[in-house]
């Protein structure tokens, strides 16, 4: 590795007004390697990142590429430049072509010799797509080639990949994962921030940690392991994640017999009991929120019973399962779960609406809402502040907290640390096995196994559609958790499947 | 599975539906198939139902000196609307325009003073919705109102001698075709010129499905939003040219109706009010559809009333398809 960097950040620092995003930042990419950036939430990976691709100007600092300052005022810039950024929320448009989205803003080029170029870039990237289909056809996995070869069509010699993996199914990040390592052996440097830590251990050479917009260490992640990238992260050796499991389990809470709906192929059966936490397991588009949706009422039961403690509810719609103590964290916090526009005190007191019926009054709301806020320790300044402007922990803290507010009693949660750092999933961890041991039962879906086995008791496991198995988390790992998710089992040793 | 829905996108001979499905060109002209389809329709129903007085020449005539001034403020009202954004002061610059005709000015002055009022309106529509970040149905109606107090103040009765070379310019034929035929005609090339041919129109297709991806590819967003309502007034003042000439007198309400009417036509030629969808080739067949109603019912003796009914169940029905990706159309 004597090899000159490619880029090389030194010194780096930007403010927002009275927040001092990145403080003396420093990273270096060589050519052909893929280097993480990690770091908590907030901590300026993004900040970083878009300073590089031109989209902030740093305040001070340094950037080199190729040994040269340079320093980009637009976009395009970064662009020209050699600098090729990936984000997260697509910067395609949708009603345009492959073609057209490649070669926007760049006027002059005959359509002809366009049509070649996007053909050529289109076959480096393994893609069977005519340069005419309008992106809006295109799975994401592939928008997402197509914002790649963008930066081969710019002949980028750095290319910038903002949490590539967040949307994309197994089997696209496999595809992904061979073009970057394709990437880095024909010389480009990539960096790529990601939460995962796995993916970031099947891919990357070398990881920069960053905390609080500072630079934090660079490791070699052929020297290095999970444990020691968490604790560059989190600032403080890692103290125990999670609570102790359930020791004794209390009454039937929810129980679900030979329940049928919709979206579902097959009757499913469950049942959780007061003080335990109960975790989905599976594969990307199992039938996850589908299982979710048609226990918390939002898709109707075609068939089967449904009791929530003693009443019976599979005929009931979401509001009245509500009223009798069932309730909801949604996987997406932003789209379904938040109310972005109202205070705090009004995002939590939404749960209460349903049991109490619309034409009640509410008593004391702010009193019960700030007792949950203090439970749950949400960094506020007051109940009225409005919810955007937390961070996405204490956002998915004030979901939580609606249904405390309520009086619940059956949890049903999506993902209950999407998008959260660290230090507030063990919070969230905490409280979620606080509020089962207070009588109360939780049912879980996880993407991170890690999270599901540490967290609950029992897993069982979803595999197209059907409660596949069931396990005590403690004999769950993330091994024999996959095996029982992998989908086609019984088929494939009946039939041969076509390819 | 995902493997062959793959490489199905990717087979180099496609049939002919499936390019209309997947290409992006067709998939920003559907609802413009769709409007041609529904014109081409009630243009067979009202040959065979009304043959004697629908097929003239005298009607088509008609038909051809009525539609251009909808037309003219339906391309700018597509335009904005292509971008992402909505103008409701079509109408009132179109009557603003009808007044500044009536003054007791030489034409040589009144003419280009209209046509630079437009773009003024154009201008603070365009700096007060992109700059200053006012919706732009509530900055389009603020300016709306005003235009239409300027347009009442100038002239507050209808009156005035429209000039005379205008006149000229909306009556009588030209190669056997009337004149508005000709307007028509070359404000819809260039409208189509300039959406389908120039990296303009490429940029504004791209502004009006997502701004904030557009200025990430480095588009001049801002200024083609703003040039938008900049068209659209123009355009707005050619209408107002147009009807004061063919009404050879000016009047400061002659623009009331067609504000909106601009909306409908744009709408029932396939263009999406959330932008990037759609274009003027829709609103040849959306402006069509509107005049072929009204004709026809005209012509079949049915109260003008019932044609206001008749627009705004054809504008839910055809927005609710538009809205529908699966009718392939």
């Amino acid at each position: 590795m004597t090899m000159p960097p490619t880029i090389e950040v030194t010194n780096l620092s930007k403010a927002f007004g009275s927040t001092q995003a990145l403080s003396a930042m420093l990273l270096t990419g060589l050519p052909g390697e893929v280097h993480a950036v990690m770091g908590e939430n907030g901590a300026g990976k993004s900040t970083l990142m878009k300073v590089l691709s031109g989209v902030h100007r740093a305040d001070t600092g340094e950037v080199r590429l190729n040994g040269a300052p340079v320093s980009f005022h637009t976009p395009r810039d970064a662009q020209e430049a050699g600098i090729s950024t990936i984000f997260q929320e697509f910067s395609l448009l949708r009603n345009l072509s492959v073609q057209e989205n490649l070669f926007l803003g760049k006027n002059g080029i005959p359509a002809r010799e366009q049509r070649a170029r996007c053909q050529e870039v289109l076959a480096r990237l393994g893609l069977n797509i005519r340069p005419e289909t309008a992106v809006e056809a295109l799975s994401v996995g592939e928008q997402q080639m197509v914002e790649i070869a963008k930066g081969l069509l710019a002949d980028a010699k750095v290319f910038i990949f903002d949490e590539p993996t967040a949307a994309l199914a197994a089997q696209e990040v496999e595809t992904l994962f061979d073009l970057i390592r394709r990437l880095a052996t024909e010389g480009c440097t990539i960096f790529y921030v990601s939460h995962r830590i796995p993916e970031i251990f099947a891919i990357c050479d070398r990881i920069t940690v960053m905390k609080d917009g500072c630079y934090v260490t660079t490791l070699t992640t052929a020297a290095t392991d999970h444990d020691e990238v968490v604790e560059a992260m989190v600032g403080r050796p890692l103290e125990e994640l999670f609570a102790p499991r359930a020791t004794q389990l209390g009454q039937r809470l929810l129980h679900a017999d030979q329940l049928e709906g919709d979206d579902l192929p097959a009757p499913v059966s469950l049942t959780l009991h007061a003080g335990e936490i109960v975790g989905l397991s599976g594969l990307e588009g199992q039938g996850q929120q589908a299982l979710m949706r048609l226990l918390a009422g939002f898709a109707p039961a075609t068939g089967g019973a449904l009791r929530l403690g003693a009443d019976q509810v599979d005929q009931l719609d979401a509001r009245r399962r509500i009223s009798l103590g069932l309730g909801f964290v949604p996987e997406s916090r932003k789209d379904d779960g938040l109310f972005p526009s109202l205070s705090i005190l009004a995002n939590m007191e939404t749960g209460s609406v349903a049991p109490r019926g619309l034409s009640a009054w509410f008593t004391k709301p702010r009193a019960a809402v700030e007792a949950v806020m203090r439970d749950l320790s949400v960094k506020a300044e007051d109940p009225y502040q409005n919810v955007m402007q937390l961070s996405g922990g204490n956002q998915q803290k004030v979901v939580l907290g609606r249904w405390l507010v309520a009086g619940t009693r059956v949890l049903l949660c999506e993902e209950p640390t999407r998008g959260v750092d660290v230090g507030a999933k063990r919070e969230i961890y905490l409280r979620l096995r606080e509020f089962a041991a207070n009588g109360g039962t939780v049912f879980v879906s996880s993407r991170e196994m890690p999270e599901l086995i540490g967290l609950c008791d029992r897993i069982v496991v979803i595999r197209e559609g059907r409660l596949a198995t069931e396990m005590p988390a403690t004999e769950a790992t993330e091994i024999n958790l996959l095996a029982a998710a992998i989908p086609g089992q019984e088929d494939a040793a009946r039939t041969e499947t076509p390819v | 599975m995902s493997d062959s829905t793959l490489t199905s996108s990717a087979t180099s001979r496609l049939s002919l539906r499936d390019r209309f499905l997947l290409d992006a060109r067709w998939y920003r002209q559907r609802g413009a198939a769709l409007s041609a389809l529904t014109f081409a329709v009630i243009f067979v129903v009202l040959a065979i139902a009304l043959p004697g007085s629908f097929l003239t020449g005298r009607n088509f005539g008609n038909l051809l000196g009525q539609l251009p001034p909808l037309f003219i403020a339906g391309i700018g009202q597509t335009l904005v609307l292509l971008g992402g954004g909505f103008d409701l002061s079509v109408g009132s610059v179109i009557s603003l325009t009808s007044a500044i005709l009536a003054l007791p000015l030489h034409w040589s002055a009144t003419v280009p003073m209209a046509l630079g009022a437009a773009i003024a309106v154009g201008l603070v529509n365009g700096w007060g919705i992109v700059k200053i970040g006012v919706h732009p149905i509530i900055m389009t109606l603020a300016t709306s109102s005003i235009v239409q107090g300027i347009a009442l103040t100038l002239l507050p009765v209808p009156g005035g001698i429209a000039p005379a070379p205008l006149v000229a310019m909306v009556r009588g034929d030209v190669l056997g075709l009337p004149l508005g035929a000709l307007w028509v005609l070359v404000i819809g090339a260039l409208a189509i010129g300039l959406t389908h041919g120039t990296g303009f129109g490429r940029a504004l297709y791209a502004v009006g499905a997502n701004p904030a991806a557009a200025r990430l590819s480095g588009l001049p967003e801002a200024r083609i939003r703003i040039s938008t309502y900049v068209i659209s007034a123009s355009s707005a003042a050619v209408a107002g040219m147009y009807l004061t000439a063919r009404l050879a007198s000016s009047d400061p309400n002659v623009g009331s109706a067609l504000g909106l009417d601009s909306v409908l036509a744009a709408a029932l030629g396939g263009t999406l009010l959330s932008g990037g969808i759609g274009g003027p080739i829709g609103t040849v067949f959306g402006v069509g559809i509107i005049g072929l109603l009204n004709n026809g019912m005209n012509l079949a003796g049915i109260s003008p009333f019932y044609q206001h009914i008749v627009k705004g169940t054809m504008l839910i029905v055809s927005v609710s398809l538009f809205r529908r990706k699966e009718v392939g159309l």
